[in-house]
């Protein structure tokens, strides 16, 4: 149990694999024009093909295009051959293996099946391991994007003789509280400090035309951020689906906030 | 063991009589194997459960399922915790099935023997779930939330069921649907529930009786008219209208809950509009996942019943996706908060009170806990929030904090479910039911948690009443509470 609690700090393929994936095979004898309509209409791109629980091969559009080019002649009705004639082999990867360990795989060949050759567990493409990576990286992108958007929208609201007036009504007397220094400056703030300017009341009605809606809706989007941030970039857990949602619609809030800064800035440009 | 026995056994676990007797009537020998139990949430079915689980892994049965929806199966996790030297539950998706199925090995049972399952009913209407679950002896499947048994997941319990995979099933509702062949049906009311001295467990619960009356402005209106529009037009498609619903209960909760529920709908749309912009099909799963991401916004023990089909115009997203992305701009130029507002002020009286009374609001959306807490955050009073995304023992330390120093507890349905939760309730001296519940029934059993006869005080509840009357569908709701809400003015 120890062992396998281990292996889960590395990118393991059963990590990879989408939970809705439902597995559909064709049989050897099913023709190249049926198994092209199943693909199109499960949006895929090449399909198992196994004679009872044992798998040939995989049929896929590469394999069909190479088999193709190697016949003799062109036959009339290429669909109506059968799938068993443009098999290609993927390579087999067990549930547990690391998924970096499969990227050259991927790379040749777009998919890796998992299982056995006699008991197939899924397959994972490309696609699905770009997806996972980009999982496991986007809290980082987004909480960048994400503080550094609240920073340029504070910018666009007051002048830095402003932001000292904030600043010295809400958070100096925490600092002076911890004989620390007083933050001057945007870059030297933190983004508890950003939070915490915006939620006041007394400095809210400068950020109201960024930020939009009221200070309570502000700081309920903005609250959880600090302790999210301190949590993924300290490696302390992994985020939930709930906090991950919550993170993503904060960044499409605030990237809609900027966009909107950005038009009323050109339009007074213009005007 | 002599029926008695059983059900003294059982009432020494804690169960209520008619609990204690179902429990002893359904491990009798001889009894039927498979039954139904109707009873009304929150009145002790999962201890039930719980009990008759440990009884029969106590007594040899080596495999036990449990099937639920996803919403509920950390909560079933944690119930079924061992107290004894029984197997702890697992919950399994479907990675953490195919690590069993590859760790067994070819031709051997995935499932671990001995094993407690816990697993949702959408993974096991999966087809090439049912192989694995139909090929396996189960001693006991329980079954919550029975009434969502149609289509698939149906077929998979009744292949169970028929195949006697399964030794014994307990299939567990609130709201009964047709019954499955073979299944013996035993029905508890709310007021047929007596404590072992013969005193109800509930009292007559009756209708809320104070208001707080709110005008919602004319930003606010504008908008709330806006997403009845887009509403409707959702309506036209099938899962567009549990969405077109969602959307509607959200914005009558709150905007900020509203926003939420716009931008996942936004979030999960626009790759359904790429794809298909690129000529790519498009199918029932991908606006079943949409469906899915905003239901998980709903803190509701019964989760949304999801179609299995999902009927699609493809020409409406396009237009429907700009419809979105005005409305949650929009949403942005709403200044103020008239509903909130309200409630401050009421909260300020409340507070007034000598003693200061312990305040329970009440909300369905984890959006809106998540709102109100931080806005009430600014009162001089303490502010505890519970949803069902807050560990047990964290929430458990927080209704310990909040019995002792008072102020406001912010809770949804999930997450008053947990027994410390429910009994704290009973320290409730106000309810505020910040948002309408989706229907009558819904209203009588969050009006019925607060109205226990373990209570020793009265309990006022009270809602927030909006006097524009400026949403139409609020109002055709509160039709249909007539007499259990005060009238509007």
């Amino acid at each position: 149990m120890g062992e396998r609690s281990l292996r889960n700090l590395f990118h393991l393929v059963k990590q990879a694999l989408p939970e809705e994936q439902e597995l559909v095979c064709v049989s050897s004898d099913a023709t190249v024009s049926g198994a092209l309509e199943l693909m199109r209409g499960r949006n895929i791109s090449q399909v198992p093909v196994t004679e009872g629980r044992e798998v040939l091969g995989v049929f896929s559009f590469r394999s069909l295009a190479r088999g193709l080019a190697k016949l003799p002649r062109k036959p009339a009705d290429i669909g109506s051959l059968p799938v068993e004639e443009f098999l290609e082999d993927l390579h087999f990867a067990s549930i547990t293996d690391e998924l970096t360990a499969l990227l050259d795989e991927l790379d040749i060949k777009d998919a890796v099946l998992v299982g056995r050759q006699d008991h197939l567990q899924g397959i994972i493409t490309a696609v699905d391991a770009l997806r996972y990576f980009y999982r496991v990286a986007s809290p980082y992108v987004l909480l960048r994007e994400v503080e550094l958007a609240i920073r340029e929208l504070l910018r666009r609201s007051v002048t830095p003789e402003q932001l000292c007036e904030c600043i010295d009504l809400t958070i100096r007397a925490h600092y002076e509280e911890k004989h620390a220094p007083v933050p001057r400056c945007l870059e030297d703030m933190s983004l508890n400090d950003y939070v915490w300017v915006l939620r006041h009341k007394g400095s809210w009605p400068r950020f109201q035309e960024a930020f939009g809606g009221t200070a309570d809706t502000t700081y309920a989007k903005l609250r959880s951020l600090p302790d999210l941030r301190n949590e993924v970039f300290h490696f302390r857990r992994e985020l939930t689906v709930e906090e991950y949602e919550r993170l993503r619609e904060t960044r499409d809030w605030l990237l809609m906030r900027i966009r909107k800064a950005e038009a009323r800035g050109e339009a007074r440009d213009a005007g | 063991m002599p029926a008695e026995s059983a059900l003294e056994a059982f009432r020494s676990q804690g169960l209520a009589p008619f609990h204690a007797r179902f429990a002893s009537d359904f491990v009798a020998a001889g009894s039927p194997a498979y039954w139904e139990l109707v009873a009304p949430a929150g009145t002790g079915t999962t201890s039930l459960a719980r009990a008759i689980v440990e009884r029969l892994v106590r007594t040899g049965a080596r495999r036990v399922l449990v099937l639920a929806p996803g919403t509920l199966l950390r909560r079933w996790q944690r119930a079924l915790v061992p107290t004894t030297g029984q197997p702890s539950p697992l919950v399994v998706d479907r990675r953490s099935f195919l690590e069993l199925e590859a760790a067994a090995g070819p031709g051997r049972s995935p499932w671990p023997d001995p094993a407690v399952i816990v697993m949702g009913l959408d993974l096991a209407r999966r087809a090439d779930m049912a192989g694995p679950l139909a090929d396996t002896d189960w001693d006991l499947v329980v079954i919550d939330q029975s009434h969502l048994l149609t289509g698939q997941r149906r077929s998979v319990v009744e292949q169970l069921l028929a195949g006697s995979r399964a030794q014994r099933a307990l299939l567990m509702t609130a709201t009964p649907g047709d019954p499955l062949p073979g299944v013996t049906r035993r029905v508890g009311t709310r007021e047929g529930l007596v404590d072992w001295s013969g005193h109800p467990l509930f009292r007559e619960v009756s209708p809320a009786a104070a208001a707080v009356d709110y005008c919602r402005t004319d930003g606010e209106t504008a908008f709330l008219r806006a997403l009845e529009g887009l509403s409707r037009e959702l309506a036209l498609q099938t899962a567009g209208r549990l969405q077109g619903l969602l959307l509607r209960r959200a914005a009558s909760s709150s905007f900020f809950a509203a926003e939420t529920l716009l931008r996942r709908l936004l979030e999960t749309w626009r790759p359904i509009r790429n794809r298909l912009a690129h000529g790519v099909s498009v199918t029932a799963d991908d606006f079943r996942a949409s469906l899915e991401l905003i239901d998980s916004e709903l803190d509701e023990a019964d989760p949304l019943d999801l179609p299995e089909r999902v009927d699609v115009d493809p020409g409406r997203i396009e237009a429907l996706c700009a419809r979105l992305d005005e409305l949650v701009e929009k949403i942005g130029d709403i200044e103020g908060d008239s509903k909130l507002e309200a409630l401050t002020r009421f909260l300020a009286e409340l507070r007034r009170r000598q003693p200061p009374a312990r305040v329970c609001v009440w909300t369905s959306f984890i959006s809106t806990v998540r709102y109100l807490s931080a806005s009430l955050g600014r009162l001089d009073e303490p502010v505890v929030a519970l949803t069902s995304a807050v560990d047990r023992e964290a929430g458990r330390r927080l209704v310990e904090e909040w019995l002792g120093k008072g102020g406001v507890l912010i809770t949804t349905e999930v997450a008053a479910d947990d027994d410390l939760v429910a009994a704290a309730l009973d320290h409730v001296d106000v309810c505020i039911s910040y948002d309408l519940p989706a229907s009558l029934g819904h209203l009588q059993d969050r009006v019925g948690r607060f109205q226990r006869a373990s209570r020793a005080a009265d309990v006022t509840i009270a809602w927030l009443r909006d006097t524009s009357r400026s949403f139409a569908w609020e109002e055709d709701l509160l039709g249909t509470m007539a007499g259990w809400l005060p009238p509007t003015r």
